[in-house]
């Protein structure tokens, strides 16, 4: 009974965005906390919102909306931290082999919440978030496609805080798109077969305008990744974390923080030395590059200075053809959102 | 002010460092289910303890985070595997100081001999150096056979560049058309370039939460379990872990 009240209560205000005054006993443990480094971004795998539901004999869908209830407390919570960076797991590719009630219900859900993004446009931008969606979004039904697309337009030029909210998403479907579209630059000749490297394909990715995330958290008592963010968390503090979405409190996120600053020295060491060994390859192969093209051109002779500015040349050709290659990418990708807005607009236009 | 920022540098370090030594105890204090008594490790009795498991991993990986490798340690670890019947096995260390090891090899067979005694020689343990380039066998796989690969940082993210140039070389000489690249075409690429199935469980060893570039692709579904170090590595602990592993249940994102 008190729990179907308490819902009642939070429906009226499930919003994205919220400001609640602090505990001194919050705000002390904040600035112990920037005694060390703070995580810029962080992952979350909100798992368990279902069996929170039953356990708390409510009906699935409840809690979902628990689960999205704790996600806004959870960005507050970030926020005042300094995490300015937050990534969800909101919807995965799997999912939609769930039953069509559940699945439908988490369609609507979906369409509520980007609705009410909208309605909330004036908090988000005096906050400065800025709402990703990412996933293969082809795979959503026209109108939850419409509303994430106008949900992206309406808050890309904030650039304070961001929310990724990854929905018809796994890492593996993600990593293949970012293959189909080098493979697809290759065969337009934009670029060429040599210039596929790590830091390409991360580009290629949904998540390319986000750093990687310095830290993994997910509930539910689960040790795995679920096919979420593969690439992007192979260098991540991972947080396993034993409760449940719904019941995951701020003191679990100080917890995670504190392991991400143990670990911070050995995995900073880390991403550096693969920084370094991407630069080795790099120079390795715009080397050998060069050097193929100066053999073509038959030259029997060449000196040191000729060597060092063909390969310097060819460098400066390579980043040319990566950078068309991306701008040309960011445009389709712009376009899609562009024309689902439109749709929206003509929709509307033709209601009138 | 000054005393007040000692303070929270102080509260800082007590916290930091305190919860992983609650953590570590934790580990270490958990009850234990199987057998009590130490009785002698061979063969039968780690066969036997296999058999009182929910569930055992097809592919295992020992990920060694830790600075010092111990040869011994990690020979005895791939001997307990194979006695348990685990046939795939993984040892990542980032910077590859085990595929470059010349004494791993030995070791392992001496371990072979010191565990199993006559049993030894039942095993064929092949060892797989190189990710891409591996030596297809001919022969077909019987159940006393034991794959051991070892990997590094090379073989993660950089395995999916190479993947991802031969599927742009494959589409731009027309043999593939780029809706067929797909998550299975390239699963379909990397299985058949490494003929190891994805890991079920990884055990980190080494006090880092994190996999440090260990096969991202492969990882999708893996669980993840820790122990604070390979040296010295006794078999209740490992089992113990392997316990766990056996009582987790995966939903695949479908059902509860």
């Amino acid at each position: 009974m008190s729990a179907n009240l308490t819902i009642k209560t939070f429906r009226k205000e499930m919003s994205w965005v919220r400001k609640t005054e602090q505990s001194w006993v919050h705000r002390l443990c904040q600035q112990v906390l920037k005694c060390g480094p703070v995580p810029k971004h962080v992952a979350f795998i909100m798992d368990g919102n279902r069996r929170f539901a039953v356990k708390n004999s409510l009906e699935r869908a409840e809690g979902h909306i628990m689960g999205f209830e704790k996600l806004a407390k959870a960005l507050e919570w970030c926020s005042n931290l300094g995490i300015m960076e937050v990534t969800v797991y909101a919807f995965s590719i799997e999912n939609f082999k769930r039953s069509k009630d559940e699945v439908d219900g988490l369609m609507e859900l979906a369409r509520q919440k980007f609705a009410k993004l909208l309605q909330e446009k004036e908090n988000l931008d005096k906050h400065g978030v800025c709402i990703r969606v990412l996933g293969n979004l082809n795979l959503l039904p026209h109108d939850v496609q419409v509303a994430v697309a106008n949900a992206v337009n309406l808050t890309k030029h904030n650039a304070r805080a961001v929310l990724n909210v990854c929905f018809a998403y796994t890492s593996r479907d993600e990593i293949c798109s970012a293959m189909r579209d080098v493979a697809h630059g290759v065969e337009q000749g934009i670029i060429r077969e040599s210039d596929i490297s790590e830091h390409l394909l991360e580009q290629c990715l949904y998540t390319r305008k986000s750093p990687n995330p310095d830290m993994l958290v997910r509930t539910s008592g689960e040790f795995r990744l679920s096919d979420f963010l593969l690439w992007q968390t192979t260098y991540s503090c991972l947080s396993f974390v034993q409760v449940l979405w719904p019941d995951f409190s701020i003191w679990h996120l100080y917890a995670g923080v504190i392991k991400y600053q143990r670990n911070y020295k050995a995995i900073q060491e880390a991403i550096k030395d693969n920084l370094i060994e991407r630069e080795r390859l790099q120079k390795e192969s715009d080397y050998e590059c060069a050097m193929e093209e100066l053999r073509q051109k038959q030259t029997n002779h060449f000196k040191d200075t000729d060597i060092k500015s063909c390969v310097e040349d060819y460098t400066k050709k390579r980043e040319q053809r990566i950078k068309m290659f991306l701008d040309d990418l960011e445009r389709r990708r712009n376009t899609f959102f562009d024309d689902l807005a439109t749709d929206q607009q003509v929709t509307n236009a033709a209601a009138t | 002010m000054l005393f007040y920022d000692v303070l929270l540098q102080s509260i800082h370090l007590v916290v930091t460092w305190g919860t992983l030594l609650v953590s570590w105890m934790a580990i270490f204090v958990k009850p234990w289910k199987l057998s009590q008594k130490t009785r002698p490790l061979n063969l039968s009795s780690i066969y036997s303890d296999s058999k009182l498991l929910q569930k055992l991993p097809i592919h295992i990986g020992f990920l060694f985070l830790e600075d010092d490798l111990s040869c011994t340690d990690i020979a005895t670890l791939i001997v307990w595997c194979m006695s348990l019947g685990i046939s795939y096995i993984s040892l990542y260390d980032r910077k590859g100081i085990l595929k470059r090891n010349a004494f791993l090899e030995t070791e392992i067979v001496r371990k072979q001999k010191e565990l199993l005694g006559k049993d030894a020689t039942r095993f064929n343990i092949f060892l797989h150096r190189h990710f891409f380039n591996r030596e297809k066998l001919v022969v077909e796989r019987n159940i006393n056979q034991i794959d051991v690969q070892l990997l590094s940082e090379e073989d993660g993210r950089q395995s999916l560049v190479h993947t991802a140039r031969q599927f742009s070389r494959a589409v731009a000489v027309k043999q593939y058309k780029i809706s067929d690249i797909s998550p299975s075409t390239i699963d379909t690429f990397l299985l058949d370039k490494s003929s190891f199935p994805d890991p079920d469980l990884v055990l980190r060893f080494g006090a880092v939460d994190s996999l440090l570039g260990f096969l991202p692709w492969q990882v999708r579904l893996t669980e993840i379990l820790s122990l604070p170090t390979h040296r010295n590595i006794d078999y209740k602990s490992f089992l113990r872990l392997l316990q766990a592993f056996g009582d987790i249940k995966q939903r695949f994102g479908k059902k509860d």
